[in-house]
């Protein structure tokens, strides 16, 4: 994905929803972009799968997917690689299942739609992956519906749909949100344990970054829809260069820091339709100088591997 | 919690239970409505006797059609004889046909059951994949062009259309018969033994094509001035629900998953998103049993709804009562099945779950 800057034409304005963002996921890798609320995680994934809503409009960048344009596609072109080659689990599987259909209608539908195979063949596979993803009492789970299983069985039987048709990347936009800690666990380690067992390539949409750290490689921290930094996910907990990450870390709360307040970062999220000039962090950023309102910080490499978009990397001084 | 009646076990059971309740239900309004219209249509000041023995009678045939409705009873003697025949399947006498009414319904009833499964079968058939098209499409010209038609649907009274396409279809272009359910030349050529009383069907099953043809033929213009209505309603109904169901999450899986575009939009949204068009359906049934009485008059078009109204206007309060009763029960099939078409569309709806 290169330089991906998107607008939404909304009622109040045009949103900069995106603004230049730029990172590459390899074979295999797990990369994760953590970033708060309405940053544009989502929308950067739904972009992927060009799922954006019609008031959005790209401006400019592409994603290139296993060497192919995805933005120049067609939508029949784009149709057949849903859910084959690239698949979402989506944030909250109570409503991202539909209520009316058995979930196993649901998953062999995908699977028939893609794949030249009889119903029972479908759910053949159907009850495989339900037993993969630790599904009790397969059979049962293929002819219930939505309603009449808890959200860490929707979020298996999500799972399972996305692995129906053996994708190279899966998206998973907060896979955990929706559900109980101790299912977070569960359902992280699953989605782990496949991504090994299926060599994906994961883009793992969080705000939470401990399970960044437990499971990326590589993540991008990502603020008002600009990409701040990019670093394998080592150099960025040991070495974090933008102030924002910096104050992102802090914010974490620390057994050692016990009975002090919890760190914050003052100031809030500006808006979209009329974001900072400069680099978007700047109202918000201890560290800010002059030319922080003027100049917009590019996406540099600093160290191997490790990307920051800051002036002061770029030998700013004021 | 419990089970639906597809799950098979104590389920079948629990639906047995629940027909049960209804039906006991459907006992209650009923008697509600025989009460209050038996007693309503006595306070209205008419001549049941006069009209019972003719306008030359003499004051003993006077007497005895007095005797004979028993009308120098008190009121609940009379409603006493009234309930007691109507548990036996006695409606009463008509008193302008002098037939007993449940002959008399039974004769026009399958009239307009045909007319109105007809107008709302276009209505199912129209509306909703006009609705769907227009939700899918919205705010763009076919959602437009939808809108005016079903506001035109709605809004133009369907004694006026039935004069219109009267004046069209059979003054101008004399395309189709203009009144009648049969055309008496070909009755008398190929005569239809009566089964069903839809004469579209009673036509099939004795395989005669002919006067399939002049059933269709005869029934294509009452039909359609009937739908009309239930069709924008429908629609509009569709329209609304479907752009809401399209920004569902669900709808958003089944996209990311490339399902094509028809079977998200008529299997996975239009399921979701028909509920309120089927409760549409439901009481237009119901209430076109008499409401079409209109378009019965102006094609001719001897049913219930002419019955009803010939007998209000003569004050046949037997075969007001009759009708009104045939009617209401109709209300209370057509409204237990429309909840179980929902709770066959909708898993969530339990309708063997205790109701308060």
């Amino acid at each position: 994905m290169r330089d991906l800057s998107l607008e939404f034409e909304t009622e109040f304005g045009t949103a900069k929803v995106l603004d230049r963002v730029t990172f590459t996921i390899g074979e295999g890798e797990v990369f994760g972009l953590v970033g708060e609320t309405g940053c544009g995680k989502t929308v950067t994934a739904l972009t992927v799968l060009r799922l954006l809503p019609s008031n959005a409009k790209i401006t400019t960048g592409n994603v290139k997917f296993l060497g192919e344009e995805l933005l120049s596609k067609t939508d029949a072109e784009m149709e057949r690689l849903r859910g084959t080659k690239i698949s979402m689990v989506f944030q909250d599987p109570a409503t991202s299942l539909n209520p009316v259909f058995s979930v196993g209608e649901q998953i062999t539908r995908v699977v028939r739609t893609h794949e030249d195979v009889d119903k029972r063949a479908a759910e053949t596979r159907a009850v495989e992956l339900f037993k993969r993803v630790g599904l009790p009492d397969p059979e049962t789970v293929l002819r219930s519906y939505p309603h009449e299983l808890s959200g860490g069985m929707q979020q298996r039987v999500m799972i399972s749909m996305a692995l129906a048709c053996r994708p190279k990347l899966l998206i998973a936009d907060e896979p955990t949100t929706a559900v109980d800690v101790t299912i977070q666990a569960q359902i992280l380690d699953l989605l782990m344990e496949l991504q090994r067992e299926f060599r994906l390539s994961v883009l793992l949409i969080t705000h939470n970054l401990g399970i960044v750290a437990e499971t990326c490689q590589r993540v991008g921290v990502m603020y008002a829809g600009a990409l701040g930094e990019v670093a394998p996910t080592k150099d960025l907990f040991r070495e974090p260069l933008h102030p924002y990450t910096q104050r992102l870390l802090k914010s974490l709360p620390r057994p050692d820091a016990r009975g002090q307040p919890l760190a914050s970062i003052p100031g809030s999220v500006p808006s979209l339709i009329d974001p900072p000039t400069g680099c978007r962090y700047h109202p918000r950023c201890e560290f800010a100088m002059k030319s922080c309102s003027t100049r917009r910080p590019a996406l540099l490499e600093h160290s191997p591997g490790h990307r920051v978009a800051c002036l002061l990397y770029e030998g700013v001084t004021e | 919690m419990a089970k639906r009646s597809r799950r098979g076990g104590t389920a079948s059971g629990a639906f047995a239970r629940f027909l049960i309740r209804r039906a006991l239900l459907a006992v209650l309004v009923l008697l509600g409505v025989v009460v209050i219209t038996f007693f309503l249509a006595r306070v209205v000041p008419a001549n049941p006797a006069g009209l019972w023995a003719g306008v030359h009678a003499t004051p003993q045939e006077l007497a005895s059609a007095r005797a004979e409705l028993h009308l120098d009873d008190p009121l609940p003697v009379q409603f006493g004889y009234y309930l007691t025949g109507l548990v036996q399947g006695d409606l009463g006498v008509s008193i302008r046909t002098h037939n007993p009414v449940l002959d008399d319904i039974g004769d026009k009833l399958p009239a307009t059951l045909e007319l109105i499964s007809a107008s709302l079968l276009l209505a199912v058939v129209v509306g909703i994949p006009l609705g769907v098209y227009a939700g899918v499409k919205k705010g763009r010209w076919p959602d437009h062009l939808t809108r005016f038609l079903a506001v035109g649907g709605v809004s133009l009274p369907s004694f006026w259309l039935a004069v219109v396409f009267e004046m069209v279809f059979v003054g101008e272009l004399h395309w189709l018969p203009s009144s009648g359910r049969f055309s008496d030349v070909l009755n008398i050529q190929y005569p239809l033994k009566t089964i069903t009383g839809f004469l579209t069907i009673d036509s099939l099953i004795q395989g005669n094509l002919i006067r399939f043809g002049d059933a269709i033929a005869h029934l294509i213009l009452p039909a359609l001035t009937l739908a009309l209505y239930p069709i924008g309603l429908v629609a509009r109904m569709v329209r609304t629900m479907m752009v809401e169901v399209l920004g569902e999450n669900y709808v958003r899986t089944a996209k990311a998953y490339g399902l094509p575009g028809r079977l998200i939009h008529y299997r996975y949204a239009l399921k979701n998103a028909i509920s309120p068009a089927i409760v549409a359906v439901g009481l237009s049934f119901a209430y076109e049993l008499t409401g079409a009485f209109l378009v019965e008059n102006i094609f001719a078009w001897n049913g219930i709804g002419q019955y009803a109204f010939n007998s209000v206007l003569s004050f046949d309060y037997p075969a007001i009562l009759g009708t009104t009763i045939i009617v209401a029960m109709f209300y209370v099939i057509v409204n237990l099945v429309v909840d179980l078409i929902q709770s066959f569309l909708d898993p969530r709806i339990v309708l063997t779950k205790a109701e308060a």
